[in-house]
């Protein structure tokens, strides 16, 4: 419990009076409450850059870039440490869409990935997109105790999908797993069950096909807007457009072409 | 990336022969002879018109100064020694294909000296003798740099470039260079079939090839197309690894024989670990009381452990063990196993990635393996699946599953020409099935008529809404339809169309969503969401 200081009273019991802060920004607010706990005598921990630290976040240190495991480009940028936690739970809102593209990318990268009681997810998205199947084991009927199967795989694979019912996990439910999550590899990622403070929850909503029409063209690409709060890093949110990398040039926003006379 | 670097000595038993000599003369000509006939002529006795396979008579018609000297393959090797000496101060993995030729690792060669070009003048520098010839071929496979070695005398084969290099060599090639390992054979029948370079081969479908030439010709099409995959080993110099056992009484019962084989297997590891090197290539051997010796080559794909060797010893010892009926329970008959060994054939560095010396924090393949395999015994073999790409049109069709650890065939080839079939990206949720009724929907035009694919394959008139149980969409786009004749050459083949269709909800969330709707029997279904 490093870090967890205890705030003093002041003789008379009153508690010191904070002054305003509202006016400050995000990162000089942080500053003036963490030095205001220094004088307090509380041990101040090194937090994460924040938000609007991003640059110097990008030199994020070799240990930290071994705990994530890598996600495509489009949703790095708003996932803590580019990546999906190891050894943590991630809460993904159900979009076989994100599942496919993840999958894909981490097995193209040589992880493994095992997918738990999710019987309509389509495998063939992740071939199309350079995934490798042999990296991918697939438990659509987990047996009575699904929540057992995930805690064994996550002890040696780099992410586990869990889909489960829609309810939330009590912690005496939840700890079992969580335990052998910490002590393992892996990444958790669930959908429909919810465990209480995941540490980094994902929403995605489709926002628009792109490249289809009426009767024209086809569907090249899914819009998605994607809503990321993590414990360490806040709120991030950003438009994500999931495509195969062949069709990038026809998603540009069409250029005006100019005609050129030709002697 | 590797890359490999050949060196060539062009006729190296003649080479070999003025090497031997105190005094060489390199311009006289040389021939040697194998059972009457020349198996390999120098220069100047090809010059006056001596060639390969003449009888020696005839050679010495042609060339009456001649001087044949009997084919000698110690000489050859004892005089190729040297040269692989001086390359091995230069270079570190240096592996002798044959005497007259050996492959470099030229990437840690020029990783060393700072660039592929200085090691390659260090190399030829260090094979060099007086009156020899080198020819060198830089590559990135074995085969391609023996084959660049003896091109347009030496090439360097830029990387990746393997393919394009060897469209234009001929096919001869593959029979002349015996390293290669091709059969003569085969290559002549190729040729007859009128193919004149490698890249007219390497054009052929792989399986073609495979079932009308098998492994021969398999060989062949692998090095047309640059699919040789094996590194330069360095040279385990220490090689005196093997193990036996003599037991007192013929080993009769699997159980002694399975105690003998943990045994060796742990007296074996520890002399390998003291070597520091990991076994990939095991064979054992045993002597059987009647006098004769079985013996068994093992090969896996990772190192092999000490558990792993005892299992596989254990198994071919009861494999031999009951295939010759050896029965404890008949003691006059001493069939049994008199004398055993295990030979590590091929042994090599433990790799740093596999094994790990330092933990990466990610997840390893065996440990994968493990916790999948404890999965699998407590839900059973066929709850825990993999999938396996097959060919196909639709999204559900493309894959199928098959339990984790087999290995079965491809159902249908999914490299295959699939015309008509869906482009990404792929909806990522499956419907119900096409039987399913909870997939069925209706479109309707403006007109509120409902759509249709007609007979030539378009659709009935413009959709307008889609209705899928309560709830109702409008279309806002839609591509296709994209129609297939399955099987029409069966009788339960089908004609069915895929059409894609994106449409907004005609609620209060005004949710968009996109289908990839298959028309079949005169219905719509979902085949599946994106």
């Amino acid at each position: 419990m490093s870090g967890t200081g205890v705030r003093k009273l002041w003789g008379d019991g009153t508690p010191v009076s904070l002054p305003d802060l509202s006016g400050l920004s995000r990162a000089e607010r942080i500053d003036a409450l963490r030095s205001r706990m220094s004088t307090m005598g509380a041990a101040v921990p090194k937090f994460e850059p924040s938000v609007e630290e991003s640059a110097e976040q990008k030199q994020d240190s070799l240990a930290e870039k071994q705990d994530i495991v890598a996600v495509p480009s489009a949703f790095s940028d708003l996932f803590p440490g580019d990546g999906l936690p190891r050894r943590a739970v991630t809460q993904l809102v159900e979009q076989p869409l994100v599942v496919v593209d993840f999958l894909a990318h981490i097995t193209a990268q040589g992880g493994h990935a095992a997918v738990i009681g999710w019987k309509d997810l389509a495998y063939a998205g992740v071939i199309d997109s350079g995934g490798v199947c042999e990296n991918i084991i697939a438990i659509p009927n987990p047996g009575t105790e699904p929540l057992n199967v995930a805690a064994v795989l996550c002890e040696g694979l780099d992410v586990v999908v869990y889909k489960g019912p829609e309810i939330s996990l009590s912690p005496t439910r939840a700890r079992p797993l969580l335990g052998k999550l910490r002590q393992g590899t892996a990444a958790l990622v669930m959908v429909g069950t919810k465990v209480s403070s995941p540490a980094l929850s994902v929403d995605a909503e489709i926002t628009d096909y792109v490249g289809i029409g009426a009767g024209s063209g086809r569907i090249r690409g899914v819009e998605m807007q994607v809503r990321a709060v993590s414990k360490t890093h806040g709120v991030r949110s950003g438009k994500v457009l999931i495509s195969r990398p062949q069709d990038a040039a026809l998603l540009e926003p069409e250029q005006p072409t100019t005609l050129r006379a030709v002697p | 990336m590797t890359r490999v670097m050949a060196l060539w000595f062009p006729d190296w038993p003649v080479q070999a022969v003025h090497l031997d000599e105190d005094a060489p003369a390199h311009n006289k000509p040389v021939a040697i002879a194998a059972h009457y006939r020349i198996q390999v002529c120098g220069v100047a006795a090809r010059k006056r018109g001596v060639r390969r396979g003449m009888k020696v008579r005839q050679a010495q018609a042609v060339c009456p100064e001649l001087e044949v000297v009997d084919a000698d393959a110690d000489r050859d090797a004892r005089m190729f020694e040297g040269i692989v000496a001086s390359l091995g101060e230069v270079a570190s993995s240096v592996e002798v294909l044959r005497p007259g030729l050996v492959a470099v690792d030229a990437g840690a060669a020029a990783r060393y000296y700072g660039s592929e070009d200085i090691a390659a003048q260090m190399l030829i520098d260090a094979a060099l003798r007086q009156g020899i010839d080198v020819f060198a071929g830089v590559a990135d496979e074995i085969t391609t740099a023996v084959i660049a070695a003896r091109a347009n005398g030496g090439t360097v084969v830029k990387r990746e470039a393997s393919r394009s290099f060897l469209q234009q060599q001929p096919l001869g090639v593959l029979a002349a260079e015996e390293a290669l390992g091709c059969e003569a054979e085969v290559v002549r029948a190729l040729a007859d079939l009128g193919m004149r370079t490698l890249g007219e081969l390497a054009e052929l479908p792989v399986e073609a090839v495979a079932t009308r030439f098998g492994n021969a010709g398999l060989r062949c099409h692998n090095i047309a197309r640059a699919r040789h995959d094996r590194k330069v080993a360095p040279p385990i110099t220490h090689a005196d690894w093997e193990v036996s056992h003599v037991p007192e009484e013929p080993i009769l019962r699997v159980d002694a024989a399975s105690f003998v084989a943990r045994n060796l297997a742990s007296r074996l590891h520890q002399l390998l670990s003291k070597g520091g090197v990991v076994c990939q290539l095991l064979k054992v051997t045993a002597d059987f009381s009647t006098g004769d010796t079985v013996s068994r080559i093992w090969r896996t794909g990772e190192p092999l452990t000490e558990q792993a060797t005892a299992d596989r010893v254990r198994w071919q010892l009861d494999g031999w063990l009951t295939a010759r009926g050896v029965h404890s329970d008949d003691p006059n008959e001493h069939d049994g196993i008199t004398a055993l060994w295990l030979i590590p054939l091929e042994c090599v560095p433990p790799d740093m990635a596999s094994g790990g010396l330092w933990d990466t924090g990610r997840s390893q393949q065996h440990v994968a393996r493990q916790v999948i395999e404890r999965v699998q015994s407590s839900l059973g073999v066929d709850a825990v699946l993999q999938p396996v790409p097959a060919g196909g049109r639709g999204v559900e069709e493309r894959i199928h599953f098959v339990p984790y650890g087999e290995k079965r065939d491809a159902i249908r080839n999914p490299a295959g020409s699939w015309p008509g079939k869906i482009p990404g990206p792929l909806p990522a949720r499956l419907g119900g099935g096409i039987n399913h009724p909870a997939s069925q929907v209706t479109m309707i035009d403006t007109e509120g008529q409902r759509i249709y694919v007609t007979a030539e394959a378009l659709l009935s008139s413009s959709p307008y809404a889609l209705s899928w149980g309560p709830a109702r969409y409008l279309i806002t786009g839609w591509a296709g339809p994209w129609p297939v004749d399955d099987r029409w050459w069966e009788k339960n083949g089908t004609k069915y169309a895929r059409l894609q269709v994106v449409g907004r909800a005609v609620s209060e969330e005004r949710q968009l969503s996109a289908w990839l709707l298959m028309w079949k029997d005169n219905k719509w279904r979902i085949e599946a969401t994106y």
